[in-house]
């Protein structure tokens, strides 16, 4: 038998930063400022339009670009590339100009370094969002937009490096989540060219030669240092470890999306998954809150509500949305997740400690809840595209411009969205599946499928029900007018 | 069916009625249709309303002397009908 010489070398990685022209802008020193400027003069159209102008949200500016771009361009980014959208936040940029006249000599305080504040901040967000309807109220929604800017100027103008994207601002928790099933991951190029660094830029940032104290060039402020950096997990992709990398050896690398849920290794900046019990929570409020998103636009959490009121006597919405949120967050979780981790403990003879165990397992539902959020938000975004011409034309005519708005085909036809919508949901479950199995695998090695057995049922049983709500006629209901 | 009259009751007969659907969710289109006057001062519309749910209904009136105004009012909770309830078809309903 003849062997073959020929060795297989693995293909390099793809770097986004290798690219001709992308790769050159984003090494730019201001790159982040030229992405976050347009998204800036969006937000300030978004929140003069709410505030003056229509006040049926399909009409505005401020809850279209919101409600249903914005949200839908988000998971399509997360899905085929990665955190881009915390690259280009526009509220860093206001943070970022304001760091200029405010120099911070706070530490966030020890007792907050963790997931648990932007946890109820998420939640906080999602009852808001249901509670005040806030899909069809562009005052609100101008105001939640103002609320933010506030709420990262405040927080960074009092503590320092980047406190508000690291443990307050809940879209960045989402981001945080879902851009662990991203291809892309901002990550070194070659592990020796960090070994024989000196001088670990990256994290500590360049210094002017004369005046050490003066940081020219920023590194790390979410405390992730790139030569022990796994995963996307706090990575807001602000590229400045690349600009600050004296060895250009940081790029954007591709990499096998959601792998990084399964490894347990010790993370710069984070620390090993199945130690944080917080991050943990926020995956499983990430996922069964996918779930509780996409319920309250169907009908039967009409039905559900008004039974609810009935049977005790509600006189309001906010116990029975409390309730349902208490039920979807809280209970369901406890029990499908509980009864998982005790099978697997007992099944399989785990010898983790339950809870342990279940912080392990919980991250192999990212997949799943990302793929309901996508199938939910890209259900909007696609049926609601071309929206966003006719909502312009009504805000450039208000401004005195000879325009008539054109409303023609809102988007694709919901029947087509449909397919998309379980091609995703299968996709994430798909993700979920091969997560937990190879958990189980790295675990359990003795009876990895026991082990595996119970998550397949929880993510079978998460994704049936993103099924039936998908096949649920929609509802909108909440008409909220005369508050702008 | 839409009825019109003056500030003292009077049908006012003649004019032109046009009316939009919105829902409370962004990224839909409204929906439009004209009234026709079925009997003076009484005007009526077949609307297809695209989803159930609570709508937003915007009169726009051309008075027979050429003044304009508008009114909204809102279609609460609308229902498609039992037969048809999980189909995604549209929703016919009378204005």
């Amino acid at each position: 038998m003849v062997q073959s010489e020929l060795k297989l070398e693995p293909s390099p990685a793809f770097d986004l930063l290798r690219l001709p022209l992308i790769g050159r802008l984003l090494h730019q020193k201001h790159a982040r400022t030229l992405l976050q400027i347009p998204l800036f003069l969006i937000s300030v159209a978004m929140i003069l339009h709410g505030l003056f102008g229509p006040s049926l949200a399909p009409k505005n500016l401020a809850t279209t670009l919101t409600w249903v771009h914005f949200r839908g361009a988000l998971v399509f980014v997360l899905l085929l590339a990665g955190n881009f959208f915390c690259l280009a936040c526009p509220f860093m940029l206001v943070r970022n100009f304001a760091r200029k006249f405010f120099h911070p000599v706070r530490n966030w305080p020890r007792r907050l370094r963790n997931k648990w504040l932007s946890l109820g901040l998420f939640v906080a967000m999602l009852f808001v969002y249901e509670w005040f309807d806030l899909w069809s109220s562009p005052w609100w929604t101008a105001w939640l937009i103002v609320a933010y800017f506030a709420a990262a100027l405040l927080v960074d103008a009092l503590f320092k490096h980047a406190a508000f994207c690291k443990f307050v601002c809940p879209i960045g928790q989402f981001n945080f989540v879902a851009s662990t099933v991203s291809p892309l991951e901002v990550a070194v190029r070659d592990q020796d060219v960090c070994t024989r660094c000196a001088t670990k830029d990256c994290i500590r940032g360049v210094r002017e030669p004369a005046a050490p104290l003066t940081v020219i060039q920023r590194g790390c402020e979410l405390a992730l240092f790139q030569p022990r950096k796994v995963g996307n997990i706090d990575c807001t992709f602000c590229l400045d470890c690349v600009q600050a990398c004296p060895h250009d050896n940081v790029g954007i690398i591709t990499r096998l999306p959601a792998a990084e849920l399964v490894s347990d290794t010790m993370r710069s900046g984070i620390g090993s998954l199945s130690k944080r019990k917080d991050l943990a929570a926020l995956t499983i409020v990430f996922s069964f809150g996918a779930l509780l998103n996409a319920f309250g636009m169907v009908s039967p959490v009409y039905a559900l509500q008004s039974w609810l009121a009935g049977f005790f006597g509600f006189r309001s919405e906010l116990p029975g949305l409390a309730m349902i949120f208490g039920l979807i967050l809280v209970c369901e979780p406890l029990l499908l997740i509980g009864i998982a981790a005790g099978l697997t403990r007992w099944w399989a003879g785990s010898r983790r400690p339950l809870l342990s165990l279940t912080v392990r397992y919980s991250y192999a539902l990212a997949p799943i809840g990302f793929g309901i959020w996508l199938a939910h938000y890209g259900f909007h975004f696609l049926t609601g595209l071309y929206t966003v011409i006719p909502v312009t034309q009504i805000a450039l005519a208000e401004l005195g411009l000879n325009i008539t708005p054109q409303w023609g085909a809102p988007g694709l036809s919901p029947n087509v969205v449909q397919l998309f919508e379980f091609g995703f949901i299968t996709l994430g479950l798909m993700g979920s599946l091969l997560v937990s199995y190879s958990i189980a695998r790295t675990e359990e090695v003795d009876h990895p499928v026991r082990a595996f057995i119970p998550w397949f049922a929880v993510s079978l049983i998460i994704a049936g029900a993103a099924f039936w709500l998908m096949l649920q006629p929609m509802e909108m209901r909440a008409v909220a007018l005369g508050s702008g | 069916m839409l009825r019109l009259t003056d500030d003292s009751g009077t049908a006012v007969k003649g004019a032109r009625l046009r009316l939009e659907g919105n829902m409370s969710h962004p990224g839909m289109t409204p929906v439009f249709a004209d009234a026709q006057e079925i009997e003076p001062g009484r005007y009526g519309s077949n609307m297809v309303l695209s989803m159930a749910g609570d709508w937003v209904i915007l009169v726009y009136a051309t008075l027979p002397d050429g003044r304009k105004f508008e009114r909204q009012f809102e279609i609460k909770d609308l229902q498609p009908p039992k037969s048809v309830e999980h189909s995604s078809g549209p929703i016919r309903t009378k204005t």
